[in-house]
């Protein structure tokens, strides 16, 4: 079976800045991975290469051993940390957008997932508080049966509860086939939902390992190792 | 409801001792079957990888049986579920009798005042 | 997905022309009304009353305001196709837009031609009206001299100076804003001065395809056909160099927003 996102020697220079350095990992189908950093370390840009939206200056990407492509998009699911949806249109017709482009898009699911939330289709966009808006966002990738689900801060500006409901719905998405890989610098609430994690500092990559091999060899929670690593 | 972990241990071995002690005590009574790995997870909030890890542990111990076609059962072997929950009632018992010396108690003391205790209520 | 994407920019740009073009349809109705009360009060001649004076002078008022809506409606064209494309290209709607499973070849096809598509109805439109308010009164317009008299002064009869003028203009509506696309393609990459990035290339793409055009006149020798007033040669030569730099725009916005995308 073929990896899932393989990043082998990735750079990424902005002008001077060098967001990524000499970044190479690999996920595995079924597996849930956190990619912890401070602000700033490059995990933005890191999911961005993936999903198509920036080009390495050096090194190569591959998603289920596609190139980045039309094919690789199809397959992938991001949920970007911002409002990314036009505000004129209602949520109905953002479904229908993402039924027209994405095969494996589950309409049904969307609508079931409204619901449950209370979010009313009819809907413009642009009338929905923010908390509502990033729950949309979020039914959208979540009803995707993709192979890769990238998504960039999801429990970043909201509530606990809804934060709850988003782990349980990250929970119930995942699959064997396909993997997960969450951005966040909110570790201790996500910690137990992750198997693997992936710590970035200044765009280098400076841990690998799964969360138990963690607290089995430094005695302590991932969050808290995080925390003596990134101390200012 | 998600589950409550420690930090400074792995989630498995955590998720594991739950498990246990929901056997143990009852809760999934001998011979039944188990919620599946993605159920369980969901209900604890872990990682399914996590879970299955402590459920393959268990597996090894033969407190659990996992039959292919379908699912994950409790042992029907009784006497082994009381065996543990005597080991594990014997522990709890241990340590509450070191933490009642590190306070000052000795023995006799601290059985003299269960036996008071018990007289005063009905637990 | 081409279909798919057509469908996608077509929502997103009609809610924006269908009240342009009904209200300019509006104002050109009301337009015609006038203009056939303002011809009948000439043709009853002598009469001037206050009252038709009034109507005469508040005509010429709206004939004006009329002409600039016309004006608007040419920019605003122009304009909001621009808007749209920005917005959904290198804006925050560009996270949608470039994780689609399509080539950014194909989002910007879909682009043009929907851009290709509002500058024909527009001019349909305005066409139409114009025809609407003339009806009737054609016979009072020199518009067949109009023409005869551009095309015998460059020596070419008037079919085939209309047939230029058609593929100019077909040229033209894919010229303009494929320009348009490659400057704010250009202009995205830089993260703070996108706009001024933009301009910028619009300024530095003008000049040069100036530079290149003169350079491939002198080059060609059109300019001798030039001076003799003969300019079939020279109309063939500008479709031929509007084409090449409308495929050159195409290229340059596809390999920005594919290769060098910097959304923000």
């Amino acid at each position: 079976m073929n990896r899932i996102l393989e990043y082998s020697h990735v750079t990424k220079q902005f002008g001077s800045l060098c967001a990524l350095q000499d970044v190479s990992l690999t996920v595995e189908p079924g597996h849930i991975v956190g990619l912890l950093g401070p602000n700033g370390s490059g995990k933005t840009t890191l999911l961005k290469i993936a999903s198509g939206l920036l080009v390495p200056t050096s090194g190569t990407v591959s998603i289920c051993g596609l190139p980045v492509g039309p094919e690789s998009k199809s397959r992938i699911s991001y949920l970007p940390d911002k409002n990314y949806l036009s505000d004129w249109m209602k949520v109905s017709q953002i479904i229908d957008l993402f039924h027209d482009f994405y095969l494996n898009f589950d309409r049904n699911k969307a609508y079931e997932m409204l619901q449950r939330l209370d979010i009313s289709p009819k809907q413009k966009l642009k009338t929905l508080s923010k908390g509502t808006r990033e729950k949309v966002q979020l039914i959208l990738v979540m009803s995707r049966n993709a192979d890769l689900y990238l998504l960039d801060e999801p429990i970043g500006g909201v509530d606990p509860a809804a934060r709850d409901y988003i782990l349980q719905t990250i929970l119930t998405n995942y699959n064997e086939q396909g993997s997960i890989l969450i951005s966040t610098h909110l570790i201790s609430d996500v910690e137990q939902v992750l198997d693997q994690v992936i710590f970035l500092k200044n765009g280098v990559i400076t841990l690998q390992s799964s969360v138990d091999d963690i607290r089995a060899q430094y005695e302590k929670s991932v969050d808290e190792l995080f925390r003596e690593v990134f101390q200012c | 409801m998600s589950w409550h972990f420690d930090n400074g241990r792995p989630i498995y071995t955590q998720l594991l001792e739950r498990v246990r002690f929901l056997i143990i005590s009852g809760q999934y009574p001998p011979g039944s079957k188990l919620p599946s790995v993605r159920d369980l997870a969901s209900e604890a909030s872990v990682n399914p990888n996590t879970m299955q890890r402590a459920l393959a542990e268990l597996e090894r111990s033969r407190l659990i049986c996992s039959h292919r076609t379908t699912g994950r059962f409790v042992t029907e072997d009784e006497e082994m579920i009381h065996e543990m929950k005597e080991s594990m009632g014997r522990e709890k018992i241990l340590t509450f009798f070191h933490e009642m010396k590190q306070m000052g108690y000795d023995r006799d003391q601290t059985t003299a005042l269960i036996e008071k205790i018990l007289k005063e209520k009905t637990i | 997905m081409l279909g798919k994407l057509l469908k996608k920019d077509f929502r997103s740009t009609y809610r924006f022309f269908l009240p342009l073009m009904g209200g300019y349809t509006i104002a050109a109705a009301v337009g015609k009304i006038l203009f056939e009360i303002v011809l009948s009060v000439l043709d009853s001649a002598g009469h001037t009353s206050a009252l038709s004076e009034g109507i005469a002078i508040f005509s010429v008022f709206y004939l004006i305001i009329c002409v600039i809506y016309l004006v608007a409606c040419y920019l605003m064209t122009s304009v909001f196709v621009v808007y749209d494309f920005y917005k959904t290209m290198v804006s925050d709607d560009g996270y949608l837009t470039h994780t689609l499973p399509v080539r950014t070849s194909t989002l910007i096809c879909s682009k043009t031609l929907i851009a290709v598509m509002w500058q024909i109805v527009v001019n349909l439109i305005i066409s139409l009206s114009f025809l609407l308010i003339f009806t009737g009164h054609f016979s009072q317009l020199p518009v067949k001299y109009f023409f005869k008299y551009f095309a015998s002064s460059w020596n070419m009869d008037s079919f085939a100076y209309g047939i230029y003028s058609v593929l100019n203009i077909l040229v033209e509506s894919f010229q303009r804003p494929l320009l348009f696309f490659a400057c704010i393609a250009i202009g995205q990459q830089w993260k703070n001065h996108r706009i001024l990035g933009a301009i910028l290339a619009y300024i530095g793409i003008s000049i040069a395809t100036q530079i290149i055009n003169t350079i491939a006149i002198i080059m060609t020798g059109v300019s001798s056909l030039y001076q003799d007033f003969t300019l079939s040669g020279y109309m063939l030569y500008s479709l031929i160099f509007g084409i090449i730099t409308t495929v050159g725009f195409y290229l340059v916005s596809d390999y920005m927003l594919s290769k060098k995308l910097n959304l923000e």
